[in-house]
């Protein structure tokens, strides 16, 4: 309630006020697959306050849900953004070449007009869905050169105090981009025992195809405070690659992506391809996936279709093998969509699926939506 | 009939076929813009360079998007912040890199330079997708991803720690309701 009173006041004249209230109930099965109702409360405010200083909140309840945490706090920020000059506190995501750093405290970047820019970052971590973690207090800086357009270099140090001593990581990064659509780009991170490392690159070969490819090193735990499904599938990191090529006719883009896995305990494969017709956010696309790692597989494949580039319809169908030999069959049909623009709107999301481990089901919700800036739309291919 | 179904096949094919462009050059009106620039002391050549600095052509993040950039906060505020002000249909601002499969590599350029994402997009457009929770949800997983996600999880566990801490995997699977 107390959203929608804030998207009143707000929609009065004050354009660079923004405030968006969402209210959405769901009904969706649990774990077992019995029916649970569900909803939540969001409201997030973006609002001037003085010279280029912004206040920022973004929060909200639900009830019940699958994580421990019934409400949340993505956002509560002073910040300040400046063509040249950008400065956060509070909380925040912070996002460098290594990846997003959930930090609150205090972050600053500062572009000196040339070739050369700055950057500091010092709080304590937090996790969305978990409201107790471990201190983790992080301080680091960096810098930015970019010596001709489209080059740019990032250098940094980090130093991490966490129960078990302090962690000291520096990282260094390159990517080059040229106009026309090539690029490479290359990141190293390392602690005093491990290192994450990638190289991502794109090839614009023709007019009509793209190639591409990219290796990583996993080695060190994920930039969170938590532990994480990481620590839990590969502790002591793995080597995952992955190639790529694009062909377009005109509208028609056909995609394959196709690379190995290596971890300590198994090796493994995945590759996906797409094929789709579309322009503008409206088309329609067909894919396909197939993976496989340690005993268990899984193909299959589906469409996605876009009337309007805020709806999406889409099915898959797969077939599985379990780690336990048992092969099964699991599908899914949804429908998710949003209303376009500001004032007052809608958002469905609805599913029907079915698996080997679970009875078919259906999901349905509906979120009622108001604002005085578009509300972000539902999307997402595979 | 028969005519009509055969013509929409073949246009169908032609609009696939062709290739969108972006409609150049893009409109400016030099006197709606003056009185700003006379306060602001911007001067022809700043976008209109001469001599050996012709050779370099100005980057739109220093004129044009440096007053009318959603991030250029401290600019002229009457300074109109929305696209179409200037190009015309949204659609066509789409990057080539946004085309087919971007969802799967939109990360490695977003952390190589999360700039040029804010060109376009909120920061909250991040949020949006890796940290919005609740029943009606930007879900950024393909469909069945409830069933095949152990497979997906074990081929990049980093992947899901992106967002997730273990504690989501340990609701249903140590409660003894999902077997791992």
């Amino acid at each position: 309630m107390i959203g929608w009173l804030a998207v009143a006041h707000a929609a009065q004249p004050a354009p660079a006020l923004v405030v968006r209230s969402e209210t959405a109930a769901a009904v969706r099965p649990d774990a077992l697959g019995r029916p649970v109702l569900s909803m939540a409360e969001r409201l997030t405010v973006d609002a001037p306050v003085y010279e280029g200083w912004r206040l920022a909140a973004d929060g909200g309840v639900r009830e019940p849900t699958l994580d421990p945490v019934r409400a949340d706090l993505w956002q509560l920020q002073l910040r300040y953004a400046s063509p040249r000059r950008r400065v956060v506190l509070g909380r925040q995501h912070r996002l460098d070449p290594r990846g997003f750093l959930q930090l609150d405290g205090a972050s600053a970047e500062l572009d000196g007009g040339g070739d050369w820019g700055a950057s500091a970052w010092g709080g304590r971590l937090w996790d969305a869905q978990l409201w107790r973690i471990d201190d983790v207090f992080v301080g680091g800086a960096g810098l930015v050169h970019r010596p001709s357009r489209g080059v740019r270099l990032d250098a940094g140090a980090e130093v991490r105090t966490q129960p078990g001593g302090i962690e000291p990581r520096v990282f260094a990064a390159a990517s080059a981009d040229r106009v026309r659509g090539d690029r490479i780009s290359a990141v190293i991170e390392t602690s005093d025992e491990a290192l994450n490392a990638r190289v991502d690159g794109r090839v614009v070969a023709s007019r009509r195809w793209d190639l591409g490819g990219g290796v990583r090193w996993e080695g060190l735990a994920p930039n969170r405070g938590p532990r994480t499904p990481y620590e839990l599938l590969a502790p002591s990191g793995y080597a995952i690659g992955e190639g790529r090529a694009v062909w377009r006719l005109g509208r028609l883009v056909v995609t394959g992506a196709a690379g190995p896995t290596l971890t300590a305990a198994a090796v493994g494969a995945a590759a996906r391809t797409s094929a789709g017709l579309i322009s503008g956010g409206v088309g329609a696309s067909l894919f396909g996936r197939a993976a496989s790692i340690g005993g268990s597989s899984l193909a299959g494949g589906g469409v996605e279709l876009r009337p309007v580039p805020t709806w999406v319809l889409d099915a898959a169908c797969y077939g599985l093998q379990g780690l336990d030999g048992d092969a099964g069959l699991a599908w899914e049909a949804r429908a998710r969509g949003t209303t376009r623009g500001t004032g007052l709107g809608v958002a469905v999301d609805a599913a029907v699926f079915g698996n080997d481990t679970l009875n078919p089901g259906v999901r349905a919700g509906l979120a009622l939506r108001a604002g005085t800036a578009p509300v972000p739309g539902i999307g997402g291919r595979p | 009939m028969r005519p009509l179904l055969w013509g929409l096949a073949l246009g169908g094919v032609a609009w696939a076929a062709s290739t969108p462009t972006l409609r150049t050059p893009l409109p400016f009106d030099h006197g709606q813009h003056a009185a700003t620039f006379d306060r602001q002391d911007v001067g022809c050549t700043t976008c209109h360079p001469v001599g050996a600095a012709a050779q370099v052509q100005p980057d739109p993040l220093e004129t044009c998007h440096g007053c009318h950039l959603r991030e250029a906060e401290t600019a002229d505020r009457r300074a109109p912040r929305t696209c179409t002000t200037c190009h015309g249909v949204r659609a066509e601002l789409q990057p080539a890199s946004h085309a087919a499969d971007w969802l799967a590599l939109h990360g490695v350029e977003a952390r190589a330079d999360a700039r040029a994402c804010r060109d376009c997009h909120e920061p909250s457009a991040c949020r949006d997708c890796h940290e919005r929770r609740g029943p009606v949800v930007a879900n950024p997983h393909p469909p069945a991803f409830s069933r095949t996600h152990g497979i997906e999880a074990r081929l990049d566990p980093a992947g899901c720690a992106r967002c997730h801490p273990v504690s989501v995997c340990e609701a249903c699977h140590t409660a003894g309701v999902q077997p791992w």
